[in-house]
């Protein structure tokens, strides 16, 4: 894996945020249409009563303002529950429909015209067929995902304005279709256009690696098996990580060697389905090297693994063997092992403890480094068949479109086509390109650490050109500003969260380098952060669909 | 007809407002009137009369700024009032990618029929509004005659209790508009109840059982048309063959009671019944010139 760490999906604390996020933000919405029913009310009455009665008024007004919010409310979340299938379906058939007849299916031949050209420009045909994977392979998934997105993109934000500024959409309300019917539809018929053009793009797009690169028809991809990570020092006590040798961007840590350093890997999981044809259990790693003097340049830096039963304290070590640097080392590990006693041991049976499996990890070059990550060592399971993973990262892409659309109909619901497109167009970016950079800003952690404290301690620096790196002087004000910023940063953190990571389903890395899409921290995250929007955002544009006027002035 | 109301209006006030909520006009002021089942009930008036408004918020495009609104029992803003009511808007705003089979279809589906009944009223519909020869065409290539009356198709798919008409004869040739009329004659004839809304007076004056002027935003008459229409102060005579000397006769019978008499004369046929005779005529002997018997 390429400076990739996997991290498998959290239920907990995907609910959790989940929770927080779209609680804060339902309160805020339902905050603010009770305050508008009971002002608009009250104004109501304030006209009819006359300006000599504010009191009865405001009571009037709170009154029904109040019994107005809760029928809404009520009579929303029955309509949100109770669709017909027959409407939504007859909906999204006449979306579809339109997306046709209005020639989105062109697109079709843009990627047609891509591909008749691309062999071109990608790579050399007489390089090793192996570097010409990931090219091609990325080329094909990038290529989909940019021209499938821009035409749901546009189908979605345009739609319900243009239908509504045309008015045929009056020809449907006045037939007994609920407002969730028309929204669900419309997502669901934008949805349809893209699924058909994905689905002939991938196909087109797996048929034309194929013919492309021969060899792809006859490939497998690994299937990896992670697991966590740990490190003792140079001294043999627990460490959080290794020794940072100098990169700006950690992503491994390094353990010295011919100390008692050790990165420490536990898979869980362990059982026999993990075992190859042979019967043995396939250790894959990409350990990288860090040599403080030449030494032997012919030979690699020496590692050896460790199989440890913490429980019954029985440590086997396998054969010590040299890093294939910038290469992936695979060693098949024989059931049969001999301990450090030198009794015999099974891998599956006395090394192996209620599934887990403990692999530590040691350096045996004198003043010589291994860099080592999480993803860096793990169990490769049976191979599956590149196409699983090209079509498992293919689904991915349909999940991001998916979301695109649900947000952007969502979007539109309230506001006109350019606004749409310019509100959804800017969660695009910001999703892409902005929330690494907002996760630092707002936690100040990551890769763009950020220093200077909250918006009111930045403000303050600003305005007194104080370096962000100075400490603000202790006392009375300094802790009102950062007591203040903190429900700021708060309030900031989570609201990130409103903006989805498309990262999320960028699978490309993992096909491209010849891994599984895998499920728990490929296809599962996606699908997950996909659902995580699409409850509040059909939610939210239902009841911006319903309190709107569709004939107003 | 029954006096059972199937639209009962009280108190209905509109204020369209601008985006900061600042009063721009008063499109309607309390309105009261009831619908009541089997009539043909016609909403009058000028331009921005709220005569379009009030079809509105019958139907829950707009919301109410006061009052309250009941159609066949129900608040206009519950969507299952639908499932028994047509709705044919001003222009017919349909999907001009469709064509008329398939927009039928979309609009049977909407009110969860089975394919077989889409397929029956379809056709039937199609039969009724004189599409046959342009039902697979799209609606962009239908002339404004042609989308009025796919339009009013779309309204009768669910044979609806209650059929709404804004400005149904707007954009119809004169056969066309004598067809639309006998045609809401036709399902009055039925039982059903009609609410059209229009400026154009004779087509009211044809159809409608009761009227209701608006002038801006305000109801000033509400009666029957024959009652409003009737002149109490006048009698006329309609005869056929009537020679000079009888003529001469009743008008000394008129003169011996005091009476007076305005006019005595052949009347004229209104236009509209001049063409549809040299239509119909043309059609009967084509390539033949119309003699109009009538007026020799």
């Amino acid at each position: 894996m390429n400076d990739y760490d996997p991290i498998p999906f959290n239920w907990l604390m995907g609910f959790q945020t989940w929770g927080i996020v779209c609680g804060l933000m339902f309160l805020g919405a339902v905050i603010l249409a009770f305050a508008l029913q009971v002002l608009s009310h009250t104004l109501q009455e304030f006209e009819q009563i006359g300006p000599g009665k504010p009191r009865r008024s405001l009571f009037q007004g709170l009154r029904n303002g109040s019994a107005a919010f809760a029928n809404g409310l009520i009579e929303g979340f029955q309509d949100l529950f109770w669709m017909s299938p027959r409407r939504v379906g007859a909906i999204s058939v006449l979306v579809f429909r339109e997306s046709v007849r209005r020639k989105t299916l062109l697109v079709l031949v843009v990627f047609a015209i891509c591909f008749l050209f691309a062999g071109w420009f990608l790579s050399d045909p007489n390089r090793d067929p192996l570097l010409r994977i990931p090219i091609y392979v990325t080329f094909v998934l990038t290529a989909i995902s940019w021209l499938i997105l821009p035409a749901v993109f546009l189908l979605s934000c345009w739609g319900l304005p243009d239908d509504i500024k045309a008015r045929s959409l009056h020809t449907v309300v006045t037939k007994p279709v609920k407002r969730s019917e028309i929204l669900v539809g419309r997502i669901l018929g934008v949805t349809m256009v893209g699924t058909l053009v994905v689905a002939v793009m991938s196909v087109v797009g797996f048929l034309w690696l194929v013919r492309a690169l021969p060899e792809v028809s006859g490939i497998q991809t690994r299937v990896p098996v992670f697991g966590t990570i740990s490190f003792l020092d140079r001294e043999g006590k627990p460490a959080k990580e290794g020794i940072n040798v100098g990169d700006i961007n950690m992503f491994r840590s390094y353990i010295e060697g011919d100390t008692a350093a050790r990165a420490i890997w536990k898979f869980s999981g362990v059982s026999p389905r993990l075992l190859n044809k042979d019967g043995k259990l396939v250790l894959e790693s990409k350990i990288q090297g860090f040599r403080t003097h030449k030494g032997n340049l012919e030979r690699g830096i020496i590692f050896q693994y460790t199989f440890v039963n913490p429980t019954r304290n029985i440590r086997a070590k396998f054969q010590p063997f040299e890093i294939a640097e910038f290469r992936d080392s695979i060693k098949p590990i024989d059931n049969d092992l001999i301990d450090e006693q030198n009794h015999p041991v099974k891998l599956m049976t006395d090394i192996v403890d209620n599934g887990q499996l403990t692999v530590e990890v040691a350096c045996l070059s004198t003043g010589q480094f291994l860099g080592m990550a999480r993803p860096d060592v793990f169990i490769r399971a049976q191979d599956a068949p590149f196409a699983a993973s090209f079509f498992k990262a293919v689904l991915c892409i349909w999940l991001m479109m998916f979301l695109i659309i649900v947000f952007a109909v969502s979007v539109s619901t309230i506001v006109k086509g350019p606004v749409a497109s310019f509100l959804t167009g800017v969660i695009i970016v910001l999703g892409v390109f902005g929330r690494d950079f907002m996760q630092s800003l707002v936690t100040g952690e990551g890769d763009h650490k950020w220093n200077g404290g909250g918006m009111l301690e930045s403000a303050y620096r600003i305005v007194t050109h104080m370096n962000p790196m100075v400490p603000m002087e202790k006392g009375f004000w300094t802790t009102v500003v950062q007591v203040l910023d903190t429900p700021m940063l708060l309030f900031a953190g989570h609201s990130r969260a409103i903006i989805p990571d498309f990262e999320t389903f960028q699978m490309a890395k993992f096909v491209a380098h010849g891994y599984d899409v895998p499920w728990n921290s490929g296809l599962l995250p996606a699908i997950m952060h996909t659902l995580a929007f699409l409850v509040p955002c059909v939610v939210l544009g239902y009841f911006c669909l319903k309190s709107r006027e569709l004939e107003s002035k | 007809m029954s006096t059972e109301p199937v639209i009962q209006i009280r108190n209905l006030s509109k204020v369209y407002r601008d985006f900061w909520g600042r009063k721009k006009v008063r499109a309607l002021n309390s309105l009261s009137l009831d619908v009541r089942r089997g009539e043909v009930f016609g909403l009058l008036g000028p331009n921005g009369s709220g005569k379009t408004t009030t079809l509105k918020l019958l139907l829950g495009l707009l919301f109410p700024t006061e009052g309250e609104v009941s159609i066949l029992g129900k608040p206009a803003s519950d969507v299952s009032k639908n499932e028994r009511i047509g709705y044919l808007p001003e222009e017919s705003y349909l999907y001009r990618f469709l064509n008329a089979e398939e927009t039928l279809d979309f609009y049977g589906r909407l009110f969860k029929m089975t394919p077989a009944t889409r397929k029956q009223r379809t056709d039937e519909l199609i039969e009724m509004v004189g599409l046959k020869g342009a039902r697979r065409r799209q609606l962009k290539e239908y002339s404004k005659g042609m989308t009025r009356r796919i339009g009013l198709a779309q309204a009768l798919i669910n044979d609806p209790e209650l059929i709404l008409l804004d400005e149904p004869t707007s954009g119809l040739d004169p056969l066309g508009s004598r067809d639309m009329k006998d045609l809401i004659l036709k399902l009055k004839a039925q039982g059903k109840t009609i609410v059209m809304c229009s400026h154009l007076l004779a087509d009211v004056q044809d159809v409608c059982d009761r009227i209701a002027i608006l002038y801006q935003g305000e109801l000033k008459v509400l009666d029957r048309v024959d009652d409003l229409l009737r002149n109490q102060e006048m009698t006329q005579i309609r005869a056929s063959k009537l020679p000079p000397d009888a003529i001469k006769e009743i008008e000394a019978i008129a003169a011996r009671y005091g009476a007076k008499i305005h006019e005595i004369g052949q009347p004229q046929n209104t236009l509209e019944e001049l063409f549809l005779k040299v239509i119909r005529d043309s059609a009967e002997r084509p390539g033949q010139r119309f003699v109009n018997t009538s007026a020799s």
